[in-house]
């Protein structure tokens, strides 16, 4: 399926002095797509979407939206707008001005303004703080109005900088299912810039990672974290264990993988020649020493247990595999009963083949 | 956010930028670059002068003459500078340990003068001097009460008491200066205390110091940047004030400043009035630029653990 | 330590006390407390060249009071948005006005008018070399507090403004101006106070049709001191510390 694309990112960058913040990043954002922009801070991302939003002139490329360049107009032109990360609500007018201002700026006449505003308060649940000021909102009511002043615009793309970094931790469950239903409901486009990788595989279409001012992948959530194309995006995006990989001596494909033995290159992961394999830790399984494993093609290795660590849900546990090479193993609690190997004792660690993705430098 | 490039909007750049710019370039750096100028020329006719590039008007600051009413100028500066230290450091220090409740208030109190026509408190001040003055009065009264007491106890009195001859001297001068100036003095000091940490103190103590040594060992230096400034902000303004001298002082009691004036106003010699008054500027960079360098030497010392808030 | 500051507070007070307390005193020798009389207020009032030092010195601080402000709020929005070459240079500079000496000022801009100012000039244009003079070493004054307030002030506001599709000027006017509207209105009034009070600069600035308070006052002196002056000082002070106890209260005000 071939989705029409709203905003079409051609070969852009923005250069600071010296320092490339973005570099020749090209893009498109489907109509009514939810995208998310995720990277470790300094990768370009926030820039990237500033560029979007017209609060950065590119140093080149450029931005098209319906096929029309808007590189060139200032964000005051664009039916593009933003959420800002410190959701920037005046702090000299109430919630409903606060909505209001953007209606108030393009002229809209006041029965109009009146019913838009009522609808915006309503949409992200205000009603009741229509009087109140920045001052007297909790941080998760003022990114509600900040979402309601730039929606009741009625804009194309909604561009939203880290919106959930300055809520605490329960909270931002509760804003991501409300982002995500938020966007079914209006109907627009939003991007999302974030650093925090759970937010964006929960909340994402489609994601795309930024390192060093590029996109080093662009896809849904799923295979961002199964089939991941570089070491960068396996590493950033979960927990992953990457071992060193070499090409086996017998040659067709196979590689040999310190403490993991011998390889194939399974369909569909990563680039050839290979320099890496990878596998999540919840991919891997624990067994008493020698016992066989439960289903046919699994590979084995023994290993001796050398941390465990019990995070309620899950315990995750490190084992040795061999001299210097050690695995990341999380095994779900799924019995109150389940007990977990203890520091020092032999264990067996097996895995299905498909699950070793290979990896390029 | 960081601040944005100034190309990012060049309009709103040059609309909010240029008006001042012009401003200080027509009526700031032109002004100060005439004069810079007229202090290398000479006087030629009665108002003309030539730009030589003489140094004549500099040097002839250097003269005997001259030499002894910058000197005397000096004296009066620091005499006045050091009164203010006097009184305006165990004045800071009381304030910045005060109650939280009252410091406002007290600190209101101090500025307060400061807003007062500057002029105004120098003449205020003549109430106070002179032969019948204030000052006066109150010694008059201790004098009689001593006078009394002492004839009480039969031990004979005092005689009469001699008003002392204040006003129109350099000793008025001075402390008409210290006076006008304590609050520059109170203010740089005040901020250095506020931000200097009381445990320091507790810990000199209870290490044994006593409390003289505690002052001279711990709170002193700790608070000199603040001492610095102070007698900075003091001492080259008050080289300027003649309005002072003019007002309290004598017939020799002259400031730099009483020169400067008078090259322009009287003598009508200006290019060494202009030498005269870059002379004073250069002595205010100086100062400006030695109170980088404590400050400098100040931060590179607390290194770790004295941070000011 | 206590009578030490009490100590303190008298001697800083008791000089302007007695000024004011004398300018109502029935007594010419001024020394000796005669009576309650407001008879040099009025002998002030009805002194010509006094009151039009007054209305002169009014005039100025108005006038200096509207410049200031502009271009001091122009100034200080500028050194807080943007970065560009000189910065430091243009920061520096501005301050200079409030470091060097003001006589060294006041002789710099007298030669600079005695050259270029037109001599003889009609009221209120005859005062326009002393407002010049002035907003000279007030708008920097401005520009300090103002820029204390942006300090705090939310950069993406204005953005946010702009996104959602105010101009450059209606964000400045609906979003920035708000926000650091105390700030204003406190550097306008020490930019009024310091205008009103400032002796030196416009001593050597103001010609013999163009006198302010303050240089009326020092003349005054030099002629004879009398009540009468302590009365017109009196109405001076009375003016500055209102406007200077009511910067302070904007100044320190809490944002909204």
């Amino acid at each position: 399926m071939t989705r029409r694309a709203l905003i079409e990112v051609r070969g852009i960058s923005k250069h600071f002095g010296r320092e490339k913040a973005v570099n020749d990043v090209s893009l498109d954002i489907y109509d009514k797509e939810f995208l998310v922009l995720l990277g470790p801070s300094g990768c370009g991302k926030t820039t990237l979407l500033r560029l979007i939003g017209g609060f950065e002139n590119p140093t080149e490329g450029v931005i098209r939206m319906d096929g029309r360049d808007i590189a060139a107009l200032p964000p005051n032109k664009r039916p593009v707008n933003m959420v800002f990360q410190s959701y920037a609500v005046f702090p000299h007018m109430n919630v409903r001005d606060n909505i209001a201002y953007g209606l108030r700026i393009d002229r809209v006449a006041a029965p109009e303004l009146k019913r838009r505003v009522d609808e915006a308060v309503s949409l992200v649940q205000l009603d009741g703080l229509e009087t109140r000021f920045s001052h007297q909102l909790s941080g998760g009511q003022r990114q509600r109005v900040a979402l309601a002043r730039a929606l009741v615009k009625r804009p194309r793309l909604l561009l939203l900088d880290e919106p959930l970094s300055a809520l605490d931790a329960k909270l931002r469950e509760t804003m991501q299912n409300e982002l995500v239903k938020l966007h079914n409901t209006v109907g627009i486009t939003f991007v999302v810039v974030t650093h925090d990788q759970d937010e964006a595989l929960s909340m994402a279409e489609r994601v795309a990672v930024m390192e060093s001012g590029g996109i080093r992948q662009l896809d849904t959530p799923r295979n961002l974290y199964e089939a991941p194309s570089s070491r960068f995006v396996a590493d950033f995006v979960g927990r992953m264990n990457i071992l060193p990989a070499r090409p086996a001596p017998g040659g067709d494909g196979r590689y040999a993988v310190d403490g993991l033995g011998e390889i194939a290159a399974a369909s569909g992961s990563g680039a050839a020649p290979a320099s890496f394999a990878a596998i999540r830790p919840e991919k891997l399984r624990i067994a008493a020493p020698g016992a066989a494993p439960s289903d046919a093609g699994a590979h084995s290795a023994e290993a001796a247990v050398e941390n465990v660590s019990y995070y309620g849900g899950q315990t995750v546990l490190s084992v040795c595999v061999a001299v210097g090479v050690n695995l990341t193993v999380a095994t779900p609690n799924s019995s109150r009963n389940a007990v977990a190997p203890s520091v020092g004792e032999r264990v067996t660690v097996w895995w299905r083949g498909e699950d070793v993705i290979l990896l390029g430098e | 956010m960081q601040t944005e490039p100034w190309q990012s909007n060049k309009v709103v750049f040059a609309a909010l930028g240029l008006p001042a710019l012009l401003w200080l370039g027509v009526f700031f750096v032109l002004p100060l670059g005439f004069i810079f100028g007229l202090s290398f020329s000479d006087k030629s006719g009665i108002i003309g002068h030539d730009l030589t590039w003489t140094g004549g008007n500099y040097l002839r600051a250097f003269e005997p003459l001259y030499l002894g009413i910058f000197g005397k100028s000096l004296l009066v500066a620091l005499a006045a500078t050091a009164a203010c230290l006097l009184v305006g450091y165990p004045v800071a220090l009381a304030v910045a340990f005060a109650p939280p409740k009252i410091k406002m208030p007290l600190l209101l109190a101090i500025t307060l003068p400061f807003w007062i026509n500057i002029l105004i408190r120098t003449y205020a001040l003549i109430a106070v001097f002179r032969t019948r003055g204030f000052l006066n009065f109150t010694l008059e009264w201790f004098w009689n009460a001593g006078d009394s007491l002492l004839r009480a106890v039969g031990l004979g009195g005092l005689g009469d008491f001699a008003p002392l001859e204040l006003l129109y001297t350099n000793t008025a001068v001075a402390l008409g200066v210290a006076y006008v100036f304590l609050p520059f003095m109170i203010l740089p000091l005040y901020a250095s205390m506020e931000r200097f940490d009381r445990s320091y103190l507790e810990a000199s103590l209870d290490l044994g110091a006593g409390h003289w040594r505690t002052f001279f060992k711990v709170l002193l230096p700790l608070t000199m940047p603040g001492v610095i400034s102070g007698v900075m902000i003091v001492f080259v303004p008050a080289l300027g004030a003649f309005f002072i001298a003019d007002m309290l002082g004598g017939a020799d009691s002259q400031l730099i400043g009483n020169v400067i004036e008078r090259q322009f106003l009287g003598a009508n010699n200006w290019p060494f009035g202009a030498a005269l008054s870059f002379l004073l500027m250069y002595l205010t960079f100086a100062a400006i630029v030695l109170r980088r360098l404590f400050a400098a030497r100040a931060e590179r010392a607390d290194g770790g653990g004295y941070a000011p808030a | 330590m206590r009578s030490f500051l009490a100590a303190f507070f008298v001697m800083l007070y008791a000089p302007i006390v007695t000024l004011v307390a004398f300018s109502f005193n029935d007594s010419k020798r001024n020394i000796v407390w005669r009576g309650f009389t407001t008879k040099y207020y009025a002998k002030a009032a009805a002194n010509e060249s006094l009151i039009e030092a007054f209305a002169n010195s009014l005039t100025i601080a108005a006038v200096n009071m509207v410049a200031s402000v502009a271009l001091g709020v122009a100034a200080a929005v500028l050194l807080w948005r943007f970065r560009f070459p000189f910065r430091h240079a243009a920061d520096g500079m501005m301050s200079l006005p409030i470091v060097i000496p003001e006589i060294c000022l006041g002789v710099a801009l007298l030669v600079f008018f005695n050259q270029w100012w037109p001599r003889d000039l009609a009221w209120p244009l005859s005062l326009g070399n002393i407002i010049i003079a002035h907003i000279t070493f007030t708008f920097p004054f401005v520009a300090v507090i103002v820029r204390g307030r942006l300090a705090s002030v939310n950069r993406e506001l204005e953005k946010a403004a702009m996104d959602l599709g105010a101009s450059e000027w209606q964000a400045m006017r609906d979003v920035l101006l708000p926000q650091i509207r105390p700030s204003i209105i406190a550097g306008a009034l020490i930019a009024f106070t310091l205008s009103l009070d400032d002796f030196v600069i416009t001593y050597f600035t103001a010609g013999p049709n163009s006198i302010t308070l303050p240089v009326k006052i020092n003349s005054m002196v030099r002629f004879s001191v009398t009540p009468e002056v302590n009365a017109a000082s009196t109405v001076l002070i009375v003016i500055t510390v209102i406007a200077a106890v009511l910067a302070m209260r904007f100044q320190t005000a809490r944002r909204a």
